[in-house]
């Protein structure tokens, strides 16, 4: 037996922390999604699977954007016509809010409903497989489903869970808190777990794990994504990891010395390469005052992204500055009063008194009142202290 | 650190010149112009370099000779003795090297680097300097600056920092205003965003859901389908009703000739009509013969007597010519045997005799031979004519040729001569030849004579011709005698058959009146417009008939209702609205299409999405910007105020006593309440640094650097320079000032303390003294 494993479609979503994007860019990321997906199909009809799961998020929204939904409508035509069938179920994202409103899919695709459901199925091997999964039908579900699924079938070969939501207490925790000794309990040869985009295996033997999302859309899904195809190996249902993502989100460091314009070849130089498009954030280290100068006031950034080309397999979307030694000295004063007062300036209500109450934006809000932010700040700015000392002009004027 | 020695190779006025200090307090005095300031710069420059950069505000000090620049020192730096050279302005070469060992270091600014420890220039000046113009730029501070500028004095460069920070903070809040109405960049930005997400929301929700669009275009199609289905129903109907309408007219007109047909006569009997048409046509062909010929069969029969004998005429005439060419053949055949061209005269018996005796008497039994015969010939004439019927005729020429006999005969014989003459004719021939000739010569005149008289028989026979041809012209004129009896049997037959034809003629039209008669017609007249009746009946007949077959299987009581009304053949109301709300569904379905294909292809959502996600990006990047700025700011500020409320304590408990001293006890503490400074004066007021004096705050000034240097000296070991600092104090100010720096003096703590003053005592270095020694 074989199927695919692949979670957090998210089609049609836009690729977020990029400030520019050149014109050549654009058709490549938006159609980055719907590529990977026919990657995945395309997949799926070579290796004659017997089925896809999909557990959840496969948009974004509860109201997707019709081309999208065309596009996994084409997508589940293309599979029907190969004779494969698909098992989904929404996720927290794209909870079915109204059952009317769905598009209707091809005749070869199950939606799972809100209830905990089992369907069963014969593959082409007449291998009996049972499925059990669910659908959100609103954003948070607080109970554990995990504990709603039946114990294995006695009349399968395989069954196997499909499950959207993260550990967590039953009650607390949004997304159907499950624990791992709920699933252990049910003896289920595979879960297919959904709503974390990032890959993770919680369970080796019977595996139980994230697939992660097929495309990286942001700096925090980095590296290759794709689907698992789990193939049956003497009764045991194995993962295979297959990236399908035709854009990568990468890091990369490099050593600057010399002048802008050799400093930006260096860099292309160092960061082309011949496999899938990459999205690249730079992390500079560098002596020259210029070039740092350059990289704090973002103009080798907009210089590098100036001499970006259409037939470029990559792009940095921005450049950091990091110190070439870790130990940093903040200058002047002893050591200990940077520590004593970095708390009382690191924090949201500082954050909020400098400005952020007078921003509504929820997602821009949402950036900031974050651990992540608060550290990536205080690095900045201990960043700009040091090149101050050095006596790089850190100010755009 | 504590400079020992000095050597000046080019520096201003100095050249080659060697300078001793002591490691305590080392007064270096010289009026002005005496290179004091040059010294203390050298010596700036040797520890921190030269000064790289010309410039208007810049005294690069270059020796006025152009000669070498530069020089030497030599410090000692915990206990060990290093000698420094710079030489050169610009691309200075720098050595360093223990005095000791001789060992020169690889990096020479690297390990002055590390002697000098954490002071770089600016560091130095801030600290352990003290010149007299940036005296005088300070004590020129506004009062609050000033105080505010004590206050740093704790913490050297934090009068910077705090700079920076203020400038950070200004330049972020001039990116983003925390204020609900500020219209900086980032709050543009921040509306900006929030419209595109109105915007975005917008569009989505104009965007039809697919199952919308989905069903709304099946709906229209559906309702395409119904409409024209409805449409060609009543253009069905309209057809049927048109193609009724069509017939209506036909079958007026066929109920029309039906009356018409019903109210015709009998028809002709055909058969009759029609014989009565033959015999019309066969009378009409008829030959137009009268029935009185001019021809008679009267005259028939005596054209055939008149033929017949017309006939033997011209069997005589022919016979006659046959003779005359027999007699003229033989008569030729004669003459050319005896070559004559004529017949020569016949010798009379007289003649014969006259030759053969002689002639005369020959000539004149010539003639009267020639009278005998012509009456003998007149004779037969006579008879033949009188056979031929013409006796008349015969008479005639029998009396004429009587007369002419009779003449030959009598008179002739009478004028001939007696002459022996040979007539003409025979010459060349001998008289034998005469003789034996004259039964040939008398047969040709027989034969001539003969010859004549056939041919005057056909000349007689002439006029006899020709009333027999006259009466045989009205057959034809010079015709042969076959073709005269053709003729007149034709003549013959013509009569017979005119006799006939005029039986068959009233036979026929017997007939055809009796045909009249029972077809009740006067005449052909009649008849004919009877039978054009007859052919219009018929015709209409036809276009009855094919009328019918035109209406075919119509409903004949239905067309007969409908021709009895008036209908309005004009298209009606309904099919119009009907064709305009079909149009209008068709228009509706072909959106529906587009907007279907569209959303299959439109990507002008997603672009939005992606133009905002790019937007909240820069939204937040240019915040984490502007929070940078601030938070370096917040953070400087707070921790150099956390420094110097720390240091400033101790710094103000050493200034204090120092104050005391320099004031000689009239201020006796120097304290800080908040971020004030206040000075206590002896009687126990305090006064902030703005309301003191300017002699006395610089005193707290002098006291707070003085006090600080003290404070740092275990981590900063380096000689304070003074350069002429405190020219404005008045001279016991100087002396007490004098006193507290060699109290401060150490053997760890170096001054140099250049001024222009006399001064007595210590270690004085007098520059003119130097100079004046060279």
């Amino acid at each position: 037996m074989k199927f695919i494993h692949a979670g957090d479609l998210h089609l049609g979503n836009p690729f977020m922390g990029l400030t520019q994007v050149p014109a050549w860019l654009k058709g490549t990321l938006q159609q980055a999604t719907e590529t990977a997906l026919q990657r995945l199909v395309d997949d799926a009809i070579a290796e004659m699977v017997d089925f896809v799961l999909l557990p959840g998020d496969l948009f974004d929204t509860t109201t997707p954007d019709a081309r999208a939904q065309l596009t996994l409508r084409q997508a589940f035509e293309t599979l029907r016509s190969a004779g494969i069938p698909v098992y989904l179920g929404f996720g927290n994202h794209d909870f079915v809010a109204n059952w009317q409103n769905l598009p209707t899919w091809p005749e070869n695709v199950t939606v799972f409903p809100a209830e905990t459901t089992t369907v069963t199925l014969v593959t082409k091997a007449q291998e009996r497989v049972a499925i059990t999964g669910f659908s959100y039908t609103q954003r948070h579900i607080n109970d554990n489903r995990a504990r709603l699924y039946p114990v294995k079938q006695a009349n399968v070969d395989y069954h196997i869970g499909l499950y959207h939501g993260a550990l967590g207490e039953d009650g607390q925790g949004d997304y159907a808190p499950f624990t791992l000794s709920d699933m252990q309990v049910k003896h289920y040869d595979y879960w297919a777990l959904g709503h974390i985009h990032v890959r993770q295996t919680l369970q080796d033997k019977p595996f139980i794990g994230y697939s992660g999302s097929i495309q990286g859309l942001n700096k925090n899904e980095s590296g290759p994504k794709g689907y698992y195809l789990v193939t049956s190996e003497q009764g045991e249902l194995v993962p295979t990891f297959t990236p399908v993502a035709p854009v990568i989100w990468q890091t990369a460091r490099v050593q600057l010395a010399s002048d802008a314009p050799m400093a930006i070849q260096h860099i292309r130089q160092t960061l082309q390469n011949d496999d899938d498009f990459q999205l690249v954030e730079l992390s500079v280290t560098s002596e020259d005052s210029a070039l740092l100068s350059l990289i704090m006031n973002n103009q080798l950034l907009a210089q590098l992204i100036a001499a970006s080309t259409p037939t470029d397999n990559f792009f940095v979307y921005n450049i950091k500055l990091v110190a070439a030694n870790e130990e940093v000295s903040l200058p002047a004063v002893d050591q200990q009063y940077w520590a004593q007062t970095a708390d009382d300036v690191f924090n949201y209500d500082m954050l909020q008194q400098l400005g952020l109450k007078q921003v509504q934006d929820a997602a821009v809000l949402q950036a900031f009142l974050t651990p992540a932010m608060l550290a990536e700040l205080k690095q900045a700015v201990i960043e700009k202290l040091r090149l101050t000392e050095m006596g790089v002009a850190t100010d755009e004027d | 650190m504590k400079i020992k020695q000095a050597h000046i190779v080019g520096f201003g006025q100095w050249r080659n010149q060697t300078f001793d200090f002591v490691t305590q307090l080392q007064i270096i005095q010289g009026l002005n112009e005496s290179g004091k300031t040059t010294l203390h710069q050298f010596l700036l420059g040797m520890l921190f370099g030269f000064p790289q950069a010309k410039g208007r505000r810049i005294n690069t000090y270059e020796p006025l000779e152009q000669g070498p620049y530069g020089g030497t020192i030599t410090f000692d730096v915990a206990g060990m003795d290093y000698e420094l050279t710079r030489l050169g302005r610009t691309q200075t070469t720098v050595t360093l090297r223990t005095v000791a060992t001789g060992q020169q270091f690889a990096d020479a600014e690297q390990t002055l680097a590390e002697l000098l420890g954490p002071v770089d220039r600016d560091l130095y000046l801030a600290v352990f300097s003290f010149d007299q113009e940036a005296l005088a730029q300070i004590f020129a501070l506004r009062p609050d600056e000033f105080a505010e500028h004590l206050r740093t004095l704790a913490t050297p460069g934090s009068e910077q920092w705090l700079a920076l920070a203020n400038r950070w903070d200004k330049e972020a809040t001039n990116e983003f205003g925390a204020t609900k109405t500020a219209h900086r960049p980032i709050n543009e930005a921040l509306t900006a965003l929030a419209n595109q997400r109105t915007d975005l929301q917008a569009t989505i929700a104009n965007r039809p859901s697919v199952n919308k669009l989905e069903s709304a275009y099946e709906a229209a199609r559906q309702q395409v389908a119904t409409l024209t289905e409805r449409q060609s129903r009543l253009t069905a109907d309209a057809s049927e009703q048109a193609a009724r309408q069509q017939l209506v007219p036909v079958y007026q007109r066929w109920q029309q000739l039906q009356q018409q047909l019903a109210h015709a006569d009998e028809p002709l009997d055909t058969a009759l009509a029609d014989e009565s048409d033959r015999l019309e046509a066969q009378l009409r062909v008829m030959p137009d013969v009268p029935t009185t010929t001019t021809v008679t069969q009267e005259q028939l029969n005596q054209t055939r007597v008149a033929l017949d004998e017309f006939a033997t005429l011209q069997q005589q005439q022919r016979q006659a010519a046959t003779q005359q060419a027999q007699f003229q053949d033989e008569r030729d055949s004669l003459l050319q045997t005896h070559h004559w061209q004529s017949v020569p005269a016949e010798l009379t018996p007289f003649q014969v005799k006259a030759l053969q005796t002689g002639t005369g008497t020959a000539v004149a039994a010539q003639y009267r031979r020639a009278g005998i015969g012509a009456l003998a010939f007149g004779v037969i004439l006579l008879i033949g004519l009188a056979i031929a019927g013409q006796l008349l005729a015969g008479i005639v020429l029998f009396i004429l040729l009587a007369g002419a006999g009779h003449v030959l005969y009598r008179v002739m014989p009478k004028r001939v001569a007696p002459d022996v003459t040979l007539p003409a004719g025979y010459e060349g021939m001998t008289n034998e030849q005469i003789i034996t000739a004259q039964p040939d010569v008398q047969r040709l005149h027989g034969l001539i004579a003969r010859i004549q008289e056939l041919m005057t028989m056909q000349q007689t026979v002439m006029p006899d011709m020709q009333r027999a041809e006259e009466r045989l012209n009205w057959l034809g004129y010079h015709l042969t005698e076959s073709e005269y009896r053709q003729r007149l049997a034709d003549e013959q037959a013509q009569m017979t058959t005119a006799g006939q034809q005029a039986v068959t003629r009233a036979q026929y039209q017997q007939r055809l009146l009796e045909i009249y008669q029972a077809l009740d017609v006067a005449g052909a007249a009649a008849l004919q417009a009877r039978r054009q009746e007859q052919q219009a009946i018929l015709a209409k007949q036809q276009e009855a008939d094919l009328l019918r077959e035109q209406l075919g299987d119509a409903d004949l009581t239905v067309l007969a209702a409908a021709s009895e009304s008036v209908d309005d053949v004009a298209p009606s109301a309904l099919a119009m609205r009907l064709q305009t709300e079909l149009a209008d569904a068709q228009q509706q379905l072909a959106r529906l299409d587009v907007q279907r294909q569209r959303l299959a292809t439109d990507t002008t959502i997603e672009a939005q999405q992606q133009a905002l996600a790019n937007q909240e990006a820069t939204v937040i990047t240019d915040m984490q910007t502007y929070f940078t700025n601030r938070l370096a700011s917040a953070w400087v500020n707070r921790v150099f105020n956390l420094a110097i409320g720390d240091r400033l304590p101790q710094l103000l408990s050493s200034a204090s006593a120092l104050l005391a001293r320099l004031t000689q006890g009239n201020y006796t503490q120097i304290s800080q309440t908040k971020t004030l400074i206040k000075v206590t004066r002896q009687d126990g007021v305090m006064f902030t640094v703005t309301q003191l004096s300017k002699g006395t705050a610089e005193q707290v000034y002098v006291a707070m650097r003085l006090a600080f240097v003290k404070l740092v000296a275990p981590t900063l070991a380096l000689p304070i320079m003074i350069d002429d600092a405190f020219v404005d104090f008045d001279t016991p100010r100087q002396e007490t000032m004098l006193q507290v720096l060699a109290e401060m003096a150490t053997d760890e703590q170096q001054i140099l303390y250049f001024t222009a003053r006399r001064t007595t005592g210590h270690h004085i270095l007098d520059l003119n003294e130097l100079k004046g020694d060279k």
